[in-house]
């Protein structure tokens, strides 16, 4: 399950990583914003798919909002984006922190109970949150392959002012690339919203998590993305049942570092072509 | 980009900090004191991010986690060890450079944006140490460090039960910082730097060995950190895991850019803001975050060298102003003897 989660993080942040070159610290960010929405949305009486998806909605129109205030600006210096990327951890969490507080937000399961799976008894929201976060990567990964607007996306990715001479509008695409990878922080955000308590500093793991991620794939790589996750939540469950548990978030740690002094272009690394 | 300190006028605000530190250490109160103590440790903490980033190049997201290794390396030697202050602040200062060192030695070997990266992985595994090694660390609780009693060498001849001597602690390393950065950056490391930082591949390719350069400045970088950390750890007397938490080291990357990275003053000037401007205002935390942040926007935007940065850009067109350059070369030489 949380490999799952942790490959719908790092799908989007590879995504800006690999078409804007932006390393967007500030990722966990709108996963924090799709969660707080989430939770207001199923408050308030929507059904719970919807609500996910109208948290992954005010996160990917909070991306646009961003993108085409500040990281539209800073394409040329990606250090210049990182830097804003670390001012806007700062607004987004403050900022959140000043309307609801800091104290934690619990949403009820909304799909309590259990289900027995080959004498395997799972929950079933964790059964839910496996199979909505594998239906929209497979979702993204279709879009990013056979569609129109994917192609574009990954002309952008090759080669920004080629993808321009043959008609991508870039400034278009770049903001559909920052609302695609924010959406997906916000549904992750959400399905977290549903399992553990929601707060306005609960961007900040999922991100750390993310970028082990995308660097154990190979940065820029979508498949890299997706194995790297599932691969961090295997070995962290493995970690946690056979060492110790309370360092169970240390073991990314460890693989990235082990990974990188063996291959460090990672997994599926695309990095060579941009050097 | 080299900002070199040859215009005589640089020496004029620090000219004017010594003036304000003889001023705080002979009359300022208690509260001031304080204040001072702070700024002036923050002070040093932003000049080592600047040495990392602004001169070489190299990203830290990891800085109040190096602060921090120096505080509880310090603290820990304190109090396992009965190690005398002085020599638990070189143990601060070693353990965060070991650390800054290994660190650079992993992730620098990678292009982009890894190097940050790995400094942001570093902060969440201090994090998790931290917090999680309890027999050593006391955990989230915290730990409590007692100050050494009495004045003797152990205690650079400073009774540390006094808020004075510890002003006079802070000011001093932040003098010396200052000194031994200018003298570094004419060093050939300093130049060294520079180069890696400019274009690491026409370093290399000139016989710069850019991996070492950039660990040696990672480990330069560490101490200062880890030594800032000791003693202001020491000076707290009690240290826990959200003191060094990564939203403190995004500030710290907010006081380096906002103040002018790459700037010797620049971090001196972002440190003084951040950390006074909230208490002169008196201002809720959370809300001087929400600005800082957004100020840190701005300055990224439309001041991208930031105060400093953007002050010696001014005074450097000023002093080229066409109708200067206009005049017969005797005449612009002599009037600039003046």
């Amino acid at each position: 399950m949380s490999g799952t989660l942790y490959a719908l993080v790092a799908v989007g942040l590879t995504m800006t990583f690999g078409i804007m070159n932006i390393t967007n610290f500030a990722h966990g960010e709108f996963l924090m914003v799709g969660a707080f929405a989430t939770y207001a949305l199923t408050v308030s009486g929507v059904p719970f798919v919807l609500a996910l998806l109208g948290g992954a909605a005010a996160a990917a129109v909070l991306g646009v909002l961003v993108e085409r205030s500040t990281f539209r600006y800073t394409l040329a210096d990606p250090i210049n984006g990182l830097v804003v990327s670390l001012g806007l951890i700062a607004i987004l969490q403050n900022g959140m922190a000043m309307m609801v507080g800091t104290e934690f937000f619990n949403l009820a399961p909304p799909y309590a109970g259990t289900v027995d799976v080959g004498g395997v008894v799972i929950a079933t929201q964790r059964l839910f949150t496996i199979g909505f976060g594998v239906v929209a990567i497979a979702g993204v990964w279709v879009l990013l392959r056979r569609s129109s607007l994917g192609r574009s996306l990954r002309a952008l990715a090759v080669d920004p002012t080629a993808a321009g001479l043959m008609g991508v509008r870039t400034g278009y695409m770049y903001s559909a690339a920052f609302a695609l990878g924010c959406g997906l922080a916000g549904l992750a955000g959400g399905l977290l919203a549903a399992l553990f308590p929601a707060s306005p500093f609960m961007g900040a793991a999922p991100v750390a998590k993310g970028f082990i991620v995308i660097v154990l794939g190979g940065l820029g790589s979508v498949p890299g993305a997706i194995a790297g996750g599932l691969i961090l939540g295997i070995v962290e469950s493995l970690g946690a049942g056979y060492i110790s548990s309370a360092f169970r978030d240390g073991f990314g740690f460890v693989a990235l570092i082990l990974l990188l002094l063996v291959k460090p272009s990672g997994l599926f690394g695309v990095m060579e072509r941009r050097a | 980009m080299s900002m070199g300190y040859t215009n005589r006028w640089s020496i004029v605000p620090w000219a004017l900090l010594a003036l304000l530190s003889v001023y705080l250490v002979a009359a300022g109160s208690d509260f001031l004191q304080h204040l001072a103590v702070v700024t002036a440790v923050y002070a040093v903490l932003a000049m080592s991010l600047n040495l990392a980033f602004g001169y070489t190049g190299l990203f830290s997201i990891a800085h109040a986690s190096l602060f921090g290794i120096g505080a509880y390396g310090a603290g820990l030697a304190m109090n396992f060890l009965n190690a005398p202050f002085a020599v638990a602040v070189v143990c601060g200062g070693l353990a965060a450079a070991v650390m800054g060192a290994t660190v650079a030695a992993v992730f620098s070997r990678m292009e982009g944006p890894y190097f940050a990266i790995g400094t942001f992985a570093l902060g969440e595994l201090v994090r998790l140490l931290l917090n999680e090694w309890r027999d050593l660390t006391g955990g989230p609780m915290g730990l409590m460090i007692v100050r050494p009693l009495g004045a003797d060498l152990g205690t650079f001849g400073l009774d540390l039960s006094q808020r004075r001597s510890f002003l006079i602690l802070a000011l001093a390393l932040l003098a010396l910082t200052a000194i031994g950065f200018a003298a570094l950056l004419r060093s050939r490391l300093g130049a060294r730097m520079t180069h890696v930082r400019d274009d690491p591949y026409l370093s290399a390719s000139l016989g710069v060995r850019v991996f070492r350069t950039k660990i040696e400045a990672f480990f330069i970088s560490g101490l200062v950190a880890g030594i800032a950390g000791a003693v202001f750890g020491v000076y707290l007397m009690f240290i826990a895991p959200s003191s060094f938490s990564g939203m403190e080291s995004v500030r710290l990357v907010m006081m380096v850019v906002i103040g002018g990275a790459g700037t010797l003053l620049g971090p001196v000037v972002g440190a003084g803001l951040l950390v006074l401007l909230p208490q002169a205002l008196r201002m809720d935390p959370t809300i001087s975050l929400i600005l800082t942040g957004v100020i840190l926007v701005a300055v990224v935007l439309f001041l991208p060298k930031g105060i400093v940065g953007a002050v010696i850009e001014r005074a450097r067109r000023w002093r080229e102003r066409p109708g200067l350059v206009a005049r017969p070369a005797v005449a612009a030489a002599t009037a600039g003897r003046n």
